[in-house]
């Protein structure tokens, strides 16, 4: 039994409730049906019974709920559960391996330990004179309660730790509102409108909020050729100096939201300067932090891999937990570090500063566990030098399971994203 | 109460009645009578308080919750729930998606009020573990609990929902 199943039980039940049409009246001049009149006086007497309950045994009787303001919450989110601690084994337990090595793309889940491939997209890219219009496609959303994944009609979405709620946007890009999905329901919960248009959204690490990166064209249509000015961009912090500009973007960037998704509002919109990066991408959406209180953006320079801002849109500095440029980061324990993206890529004890292992052709995604990890590629016996897929891998190398294989054709121009999440 | 505080008052009922009847409907394991009782009791305390109070619906809802429960909780009504027999040579085989549903139906009328009311606000109405807890006057721990209860007795009571999944991560999800 699923908590869908439940509610889908429910709400068809509640449905054959009848709304009699004189409930105002009743509660205003106290008019009773004769059945109705003797279970009010029993509310009542049960109130008076409750009071003076409440007197001895303070915790007995339930209390009349203070008339206080409350914050308007749109959207009752159910809290992320902690994700499991470690990769298991069989189909039933939390962090089991699920692998569909059928399909590709996968139509079963994919998942081990804390994490799960929650949603994919799949489209092809057209070269232009500005770089790949990679406009169209589909997004594949994982339905949690079947296991599987599902062709969606969104332009863009995003799944928040849980694998509950999905953020979505319409085609096409950018958006003038963005959608709450409840993949438990399968219904969009609400619907945030934002005055400068979306055209991409990610969940915060506590998937309680959202950053909207806002554009004035789509994101994934190269726009025309622009020139910063010199030393154009934000001021670096601690430098004193300003960033280095790139001679020409691509993108219509204009800033971010932060959107609270529980009172569906999008707050105030934070302008961010282009180029402040050298980065000749049309999408440059802005993420989290790890902890949730600072946003990035790719830089695309080796000495500032990374910018950061704060949620105002302030240059800022790295965070203390800034791991440099590892997409994988540190361990869930915090005793180990993945190191920039190689190959090799070493994974280090931090305490001590020690390579503990070198990987020399995955490319290390995310920690499934403290002693595993989900990499990019194929775990052997590949029939084709360029399949690849998710492999979940132990920190040592030495053992491998392939999640789900992807094969094809580097000749049909097509292009994959898969994006891992919390569980 | 002034003439345009009952307009707004009336525009409210109107407006949200049905709601508050489904909601009174799932908390009263599918009784329409006590079902009505109980919204028109909640409305009745709200009049009263009307021009005090920011947001009516919440406020309804939550003197919804806690009444139902009260009134179970204090003996005042001991009420039968609904317990239709269970349709004839329902399995675990050949029963169908609608069949399940009138079949957990059923199994939900037959818990307590207060572990019906948790299942409500869970999964019928979404609400997350805290604003449960704090709705209905008690501890995170205590709703967990009691749903963990109330979940093992839909699968006593009704043993064709067993080969449906039931993890220890959706019970306190």
């Amino acid at each position: 039994m699923t908590p869908r199943i439940l509610k889908e039980a429910m709400d068809e039940w509640s449905r054959e409730a009848r709304v009699p049409t004189d409930l105002a009246d009743r509660a205003l001049r106290g008019r009773r049906r004769g059945r109705l009149g003797i279970v009010t006086i029993a509310a009542v007497a049960t109130a008076a019974v409750i009071v003076s309950v409440a007197l001895v045994v303070p915790r007995l009787g339930p209390r009349e709920p203070a008339a206080t303001p409350t914050r308007h919450e749109v959207i009752h989110l159910a809290p992320a559960h902690r994700p499991p601690a470690k990769v298991t084994s069989g189909d039933d337990t939390d962090g089991s391996v699920l692998t569909d090595m059928e399909n590709s793309p996968p139509q079963k889940m994919v998942a081990a330990g804390r994490l799960a491939l929650s949603a994919y997209w799949t489209g092809t890219g057209r070269d232009t004179r500005n770089g790949p219009d990679m406009r169209g496609g589909t997004w594949y959303l994982l339905d949690p309660a079947t296991r599987t994944y599902q062709k969606t009609p969104w332009a863009y979405l995003n799944v928040a730790p849980g694998l509950r709620y999905a953020a979505v946007l319409e085609k096409t890009l950018p958006a003038s509102r963005i959608g709450v999905y409840d993949t438990e329901t399968r219904r969009v919960l609400a619907w945030i409108p934002v005055e400068r248009p979306v055209g991409g959204v990610v969940w915060s690490p506590d998937g309680t909020r959202l950053v909207a990166t806002t554009y004035d064209g789509d994101p994934d249509l190269p726009e025309a050729s622009t020139q910063c000015p010199p030393g154009g961009g934000d001021r670096v912090p601690g430098s004193g100096s300003r960033a280095p500009s790139a001679n020409r973007i691509h993108t219509s960037r204009t800033g971010f939201y932060v959107i609270d998704v529980a009172t569906a509002t999008a707050g105030d919109f934070h302008a961010v300067d282009p180029c402040s990066a050298p980065s000749s991408r049309s999408r440059r959406d802005f993420a989290w932090s790890r902890d949730g209180s600072l946003l990035y953006e790719l830089g695309g320079t080796g000495e500032r891999p990374e910018l950061f801002y704060d949620l105002n849109g302030r240059p800022h500095d790295p965070g203390v937990d800034y791991a440099g440029q590892s997409q994988a980061g540190v361990s869930p324990d915090g005793k180990l570090l993945v190191g920039e993206q190689g190959p090799p890529t070493s994974i280090t004890e931090l305490a001590t500063g020690k390579v503990v292992a070198r990987h020399r052709e995955l490319p290390l995604s995310a920690w499934a566990d403290d002693d595993h990890l989900i990499g990019r590629g194929c775990a052997g016996g590949c029939g084709d030098k360029f399949d690849d897929g998710l492999v979940l891998v132990s920190v040592d190398g030495r053992r491998a399971v392939q999640l789900w294989r992807h094969r094809w054709d580097p000749q049909s121009r097509m292009w994959w994203l898969t994006a891992l999440t919390l569980r | 109460m002034d003439a345009a505080d009952e307009r707004r008052f009336r525009e409210f009922v109107s407006a949200r009645s049905p709601a508050l009847m489904r909601l009174a409907f799932l908390l009263t394991g599918g009784d329409q009578y006590t079902a009505e009782d109980l919204v028109q009791t909640a409305l009745a305390k709200a009049v009263v308080k009307w021009q005090r109070i920011d947001d009516p619906e919440a406020y309804v809802k939550q003197i919804m919750y806690r009444q139902q429960i009260s009134w179970w909780r204090l003996a005042w009504r001991q009420r039968e729930t609904t317990t239709a027999s269970l349709p004839e040579g329902a399995t675990a085989d050949d029963t169908s998606g609608a069949e399940l549903r009138l079949v957990l139906r059923h199994a939900l009328a037959r818990l307590t009020p207060r572990q019906r009311a948790v299942l409500v606000l869970r999964y019928a109405e979404d609400l997350p573990e805290e604003t449960v807890a704090r709705l209905l006057g008690c501890s995170v721990g205590t709703i967990r609990s009691t749903a963990h209860r109330a979940l093992a007795r839909l699968r006593v009571t009704a043993p064709e929902l067993a080969d449906f999944r039931l993890s220890a991560s959706e019970v306190t999800s």
